[in-house]
């Protein structure tokens, strides 16, 4: 099993926080690191749509979608039945379940790119396909209409997070670009794992500045924070392997659908669902489910597809 | 903790232990999985022992401000 670089810088940023060092990545350096990340993966999904003909994304896209809405249904009985959470907080947090990490992707694909494995370069469309279905659902589950949030709030957050306008708009300029893209590749393209490294060096610390909540809250929470990402990592593995994916396309929708929200759907959910309880959602996907995904799950993964391929 | 949190956890850890044990067998290292599942198995039935005691905690003044001897003596 083999962890990728970036991962180290993980780590470090959790360590700093346990050792309650100064340590902090200025506000304004982390924003610029997420606008940076989610235009990069955006524009080089983007470049390479335009090889792929409408026959083999459309049926592809449409499965994902559905992907994307089943996720929920998955997480929700078992918070709301076993775990004894309210319907609205069950709800809320399975919308998370059923959405993506963009950091967790970013991940994914530095450590494909670190082993030269191929995969579908229009991946990114899937990322940003993925961030609305669970939310939908989740409301639908909170048996809350859209009216009750009111649906032009929600449909600005679901359209018009900085999450899903950069990435479509990254895909949108890099398709229209094309081979042009090429220009701002030595940036976009080469900087990739630098500012990855430092974006997940603040992520480790937020997740280890987490983890007194995860105390707290029960060992539930930690239960269900491991299950469910293996859960939808299966259900995405053997969705790509019915797609016809490649290895690493495999790998990558299995590590889409581990992956939880903690940027998009936490904002959509305050529109959508005010009452529920976010902090235990964002605990979950933040200080469980993604340090999970990034130090066990990902590594797993790929070392089970390089195994059957 | 409800009996039922406590089930599952329990069940959560032993699969993950056996998957991880599993994927090692077929030559995937796994062992991170094994000792996440470990984890999670002893995590849940640490807390499980913990609520029962401060449950019985709770019983035991509940049963003691009850006896009106006890109360009495509290009193004075």
């Amino acid at each position: 099993m083999q962890l990728d670089i970036v991962v180290g810088f993980f780590l470090l940023g959790a360590l700093a926080q346990l050792v309650r060092s100064d340590l902090r990545l200025p506000t304004g350096l982390y924003q610029s690191c997420v606008i940076f990340l989610l235009l990069a993966i955006g524009l080089k999904g983007g470049a390479a749509l335009s090889t792929y003909s409408a026959a083999t994304l459309v049926p592809q896209s449409l499965a994902v979608l559905a992907f994307g809405a089943l996720l929920p249904l998955l997480a929700f009985p078992v918070l709301h039945w076993i775990g004894k959470w309210s319907r609205l907080d069950a709800a809320a947090t399975a919308a998370h379940y059923g959405s993506v990490s963009v950091a967790t992707y970013a991940v994914a694909v530095a450590l494909l790119n670190s082993h030269g494995i191929e995969y579908e370069a229009y991946f990114p469309l899937f990322v940003a396909l993925l961030e609305v279905p669970a939310i939908v659902v989740g409301i639908l589950l909170a048996r809350q209409s859209a009216k009750d949030a009111g649906t032009g709030k929600l449909f600005h957050e679901l359209t018009c997070n900085q999450g899903v306008l950069l990435l479509l708009g990254g895909i949108v300029i890099g398709a229209w670009a094309g081979e042009r893209t090429a220009s701002v590749m030595p940036f976009f393209g080469q900087l990739f794992h630098g500012v990855l490294a430092l974006f997940l060096l603040e992520m480790g610390r937020v997740a280890a500045a987490r983890l007194r909540d995860v105390k707290g809250q029960g060992a539930f929470l930690l239960s269900f924070g491991i299950f469910m990402p293996l859960m939808g990592g299966v259900a995405g593995g053997v969705l790509g392997s019915l797609l016809g994916l490649s290895a690493g396309g495999v790998f990558l929708l299995a590590v889409l659908g581990s992956s939880a929200s903690y940027i998009a759907v936490p904002a959509a959910m305050a529109v959508a669902l005010p009452q529920a309880n976010a902090s235990v959602s964002i605990t979950l996907s933040l200080a469980i489910t993604f340090p999970f995904n990034v130090l066990v799950a990902i590594p797993v993964y790929l070392a089970f597809i390089q195994h059957w391929s | 903790m409800h009996k039922s949190q406590l089930y599952f956890g329990a069940s959560v850890g032993l699969l993950v232990m056996f998957v991880g044990w599993t994927l090692t067998l077929a030559g995937i290292v796994a062992g991170a999985l094994m000792a996440v599942g470990l984890l999670v198995l002893l995590a849940n039935v640490g807390y499980w022992f913990a609520s029962r005691s401060r449950r019985r905690i709770r019983v035991d003044i509940a049963r003691q401000e009850r006896q009106p001897g006890r109360s009495q003596r509290r009193k004075y």
